[in-house]
């Protein structure tokens, strides 16, 4: 498990006054002096170019800030920031305290988050949700998104509800368009917003190349995808968002997570989605993180893959019968039937993924997704079984 | 031989169209002269030639089945028309929904 | 201090609302009930009342199962609505697109003389039964007129092989005016294939026609139900399937069984002969009244309920073949499932509301007379001229397509408007059949508790269904088939 923010050990500051919160980081000596003014120079030898906007040093390195330049503002950051690379962007709090990595160019899974604030509650919330105002972030991601790698290939967008502040979502969008008009773009959503005609011909209109809206729908059973999101009507706003966003050709995909309670109507849900919704581009069928409110809700809500796996089969069964593009995350392969094999993803953002002690000896860790850090830490299958 | 057996249906609780259509239903095995008489519908059975009686009792019990069936429906088509035409509107609207 | 409502919170409080509906006794027990979307359910005959008249309790296990099959919906719901109203369109959007399949009938001379044959037996040398280029031309003007954007041109005689000229100039003339038409175009010949020659695979090849052909089912039986000089029809259709199939590709020929008496207690023998040639589907058709059929009282000779054992028993035979992972189709079963699980529609002649003649397919005769379907041309041979639109080279496309043969016919017999249709839980899975009613009844609509076509395909509707309800892993086979996985 990576960590991506926390406390800096010692921050030399020489202008606070500066403002320069968002940072690129670079490795390269032979920047020329314009672009160096604006980056972060991650130092890790004695070579040490001048003239960056601010110097980078790991614990393991901080004999060398005596040969940092005279004047100059530097951050010296604990040993597990070793990841950090050339590409990377980092932010700098405004009091100088704490660093967090917002993008890291060596990895294929970069997620921005839009907002905490969430019209839904859901009993499994990774992320949950926080009602202050935070359009700070909103302001930051429009600096931070022309700092990002041209040839990134894919950003997600996430929250929250990255929706919920409608134009300032929209504005983002477009500027991603403009300065990453390459990348593939995945966001998170729970549709209600696009129930609005308006909003979804708006979004529509930006005529992003390459973009999917990821939407969760729990149940074929409205009750029981309202509880689960803890929002009353939310099934039907999510429907009639889908239909919108398909009906001007953009690209949905159902995710569903699996858990005691979406786990009991699974087979039927999939058998909803094939007759009503057979023209969404892909369905992910994706097991429980034991993060965030899930914890404060395990009663209701943990079962072990192993229970469900004939369930999982039979779902993805029809999903398949009827041609869909599925896809299943988030599973140990020990806990799956081989039929699922052609869907099954090793998917665990590499920030998140660990293997249990159980894992050790498997011939098959290569292709097995892992575990959630979480999962180690808070609980997993009682069955896993190496190959 | 010819059999014939009579029903009788309070006019408060049936509607002719629905005696009509169980009749119609049953066609293939008999015939049925409906008359109304004060307040009552009376329904006089008769098996089509060339049928023997097991099939006379088995078509008799399938007409009064039918004959509840047929008045469910009806309450049912009365009960759903508007929503129905609201869906069918829906359905055939020039700007809604995805062609193809 | 995070605060999560119980599920009773969320629950619905007030009674729901009935989304329109119908039902018909599946067996003594339960009800299924459909909507215009086709979806279908099955429920115990005490449950039926209640839920219109919503007494049933809103904690009923079928109350999800109602909402999300688009039965009920609670007030102020709109996701039902667009859905159904969606599934409608979808499985509606066919219309619009028009006619498809397209007849061409270039000779009526023939080397068989099958007695339930639909056309008079001319012997092979009589010249005055082929179609001319003029009327080929005239023809090929009236198929462009369809806005149809897929085009498929069926040649079928007699043997069309008996006069492959004709086969030739309309394919070519037909590529060559589709050079500007753009359209997606098919082509497709229904032979015995006991008259293929190098030449007539080689232009086939060249030009990807498909091969349509009959196997009736072992040699004994094919043989018996398609008498040849030389008796030999079986042999020479092994021969010409394994030519055609190695000169065109392996799956560009199809076969088509016909069922007579003989073939009623030979399920599993047919579909083994299938099987053994190495087809991978077989369409378990009845025999239509008409032509020879009805003259020599081949017709008579067996009746539904014997015609429905037969299909049951070879159904349940291919459906063992599919559990032991043998991908092999029923496929009149297969239009009816799609109805059943899917929103689309197969486009099948004869199970379409409206009906399908003229608006799914046409016939251009040998003589110039253009027919509303294939069975309107039978008819016709019989004396019977109600369904001959008018001639190709004396009457426009217009006069053709709108004439009160075809709207009166199309109009009269719709499902929706007949009796007993109307009400029908069946409705949507079935087709107005005006030519077939028209035939043996004398009215296109006809009694339905009479009608032949009304016992069988309910019979099937509800086999179906029963064997869905049943048996899991046979609701899987069947999806798959509806969506020709």
């Amino acid at each position: 498990m990576l960590k991506l923010g926390g406390k800096i050990i010692r921050i030399h500051a020489v202008d606070v006054h500066r403002g320069l919160t968002l940072l690129k980081v670079s490795t390269s000596r032979n920047l020329p002096e314009i672009l160096r003014r604006e980056m972060a120079y991650l130092v890790s030898d004695q070579q040490i170019p001048r003239g960056f906007a601010h110097y980078l040093l790991l614990d393991k390195h901080r004999q060398l800030v005596e040969l940092l330049p005279s004047d100059s503002d530097y951050s010296i950051l604990p040993n597990d920031y070793s990841y950090i690379g050339n590409g990377d962007i980092v932010r700098l709090s405004a009091d100088r305290q704490s660093i967090s990595v917002l993008f890291r160019a060596s990895s294929p899974h970069n997620s921005i988050l839009v907002t905490e604030q969430c019209n839904h509650y859901c009993l499994m919330c990774s992320q949950p949700p926080k009602a202050a105002d935070d359009s700070w972030i909103l302001d930051e991601i429009e600096s931070l998104i022309p700092l990002i790698p041209k040839n990134t290939r894919e950003l997600g967008f996430t929250g929250g509800e990255p929706t919920t502040n409608r134009e300032r979502f929209l504005k983002i969008i477009s500027l991603t368009k403009s300065y990453l008009p390459r990348t593939a773009i995945h966001i998170l959503s729970n549709g209600r917003s696009f129930k609005d005609p308006a909003f979804a011909e708006k979004y529509a209109r930006i005529e992003l190349p390459d973009a999917m809206i990821g939407i969760p729908l729990y149940s074929d059973d409205p009750t029981l995808h309202d509880y689960i999101v803890q929002a009353q009507g939310a099934f039907d706003e999510t429907i009639q968002g889908i239909l919108n966003l398909k009906r001007l050709g953009q690209k949905v995909e159902i995710r569903v997570v699996i858990h005691k309670l979406s786990v009991q109507r699974l087979t039927e849900l999939c058998e909803f989605i094939a007759r009503n919704l057979l023209f969404v581009d892909h369905v992910a069928l994706m097991g429980l993180e034991m993060m965030g409110f899930t914890r404060a809700n395990l009663d209701e809500l943990w079962i072990d893959p192993i229970e469900y796996k004939d369930t999982l089969s039979k779902s993805v069964g029809i999903l398949a019968k009827y041609g869909m593009n599925i896809s299943v995350y988030n599973h140990q392969l020990c806990l799956v039937n081989p039929d699922i094999q052609p869907y099954y993803r090793k998917s665990i953002s590499d920030w998140k993924n660990e293997y249990a002690p159980e894992c050790q000896s498997c011939t098959k860790q290569r292709e097995c997704g892992g575990f959630f850090a979480s999962g180690v830490k808070f609980g997993y299958s009682k069955h896993l079984v190496p190959f | 031989m010819a059999c014939s057996h009579t029903l009788i249906f309070d006019e408060r609780l049936y509607d002719a169209q629905v005696l009509q259509k169980a009749a119609y239903r049953s066609i293939n095995t008999l015939t049925v002269d409906i008359i109304s008489e004060e307040g009552r519908f009376i329904c006089v059975l008769s098996l089509n030639i060339g049928l023997d009686e097991p099939a006379f009792l088995s078509a008799i019990q399938e007409f009064k089945k039918d004959v509840l069936d047929y008045q469910l429906r009806h309450r049912l088509a009365v009960e759903t028309q508007p929503i129905k035409n609201l869906i069918l509107g829906l359905a055939f609207s020039k700007t809604g929904l995805i062609s193809e | 201090m995070s605060k999560f409502q119980k599920l009773e919170f969320y629950a619905q409080q007030r009674p729901y609302e009935l989304l329109p509906f119908k039902f018909d006794r599946l067996n003594d027990d339960e009800y299924v009930i459909t909507n215009m979307a086709g979806e279908f359910l099955v429920i115990p005959v005490p449950m039926l009342e209640p839920i219109i008249s919503k007494t049933l309790p809103l904690s009923s296990e079928l109350i999800p199962t109602l909402r999300s099959k688009q039965f009920i919906r609670f007030t102020n719901e709109q996701a039902p609505l667009q859905l159904l109203a969606l599934k409608i369109r979808t499985r509606l959007s066919r219309l619009a697109e028009f006619t498809n399949l397209h007849i061409f009938v270039v000779t009526l001379r023939c080397d068989h003389s099958c007695p339930y044959c639909q056309v008079s037996r001319q012997s092979e040398s009589k010249g005055e039964f082929d179609m001319t280029t003029e009327m080929a031309d005239k023809s090929l003007d009236f198929v462009f007129r369809s806005p149809n954007s897929a085009i498929k041109i069926e040649f079928q005689g007699g043997e069309p092989l008996l006069n492959f000229e004709m086969v030739r100039y309309v394919v070519l003339e037909a590529k060559k005016r589709n050079v500007k038409e753009g359209r997606d175009l098919q082509f497709v010949i229904a032979t015995t294939l006991s008259l293929l020659t190098d030449d007539v695979l080689d232009f086939c090849k060249q030009h990807n026609i498909v091969l349509s052909s009959s196997l009736d089912g072992p040699l004994d039986l094919h043989n018996a139900n398609r008498p040849r000089p030389g008796r030999d029809s079986h042999q020479r259709f092994e021969e010409g399937l394994q030519k055609a199939r190695a000169a065109l590709g392996y799956d560009q020929v199809s076969a088509l069984m016909t069922t007579t008496d003989k073939s009623l207690p030979r399920a599993r023998d047919i579909i083994d002969e299938y099987l053994r040639l190495g087809f991978d589907g077989i369409f378990l058709r009845t025999l239509s009244p008409y032509g020879f059929a009805i003259k020599t009282k081949k017709f008579m000779s067996y009746d539904t309920e014997r015609w429905l054992e037969f299909y049951k028993e070879g159904l349940q035979y291919i459906i063992e073949l599919n559990k032991s992972d043998i991908r092999f189709v029923e496929q009149y079963s297969s239009l009816v499932l799609t109805k059943m699980l899917t929103s689309g529609d197969p486009g099948f002649v004869d199970l379409m509301n409206p009906a399908g003649a003229g608006i799914a397919a046409i016939v251009f005769n040998y003589d110039g007379s253009v027919y509303a379907s294939d069975e309107s041309r039978m008819l016709a041979e019989m004396g019977d001229h109600t369904f001959r639109l008018g001639n190709i080279l004396e009457h426009s496309y217009e006069e053709i397509i709108l004439s009160d043969q075809l709207l009166d016919a199309l109009e009269n017999s719709f499902t929706l408007s007949a009796p007993m249709c109307s009400d029908c839980a069946f409705e949507p899975y079935c087709g107005a059949e005006p030519v077939y009613h028209h035939a043996i009844h004398k009215d296109v609509v006809a009694r339905k508790p009479e009608s032949s076509f009304c016992k069988r395909n309910m019979a099937i509707f509800k086999h179906l269904i029963e064997l869905m309800g049943s048996d899991e892993q046979t609701k899987r086979i069947f999806m798959g088939w509806a969506n020709r996985c």
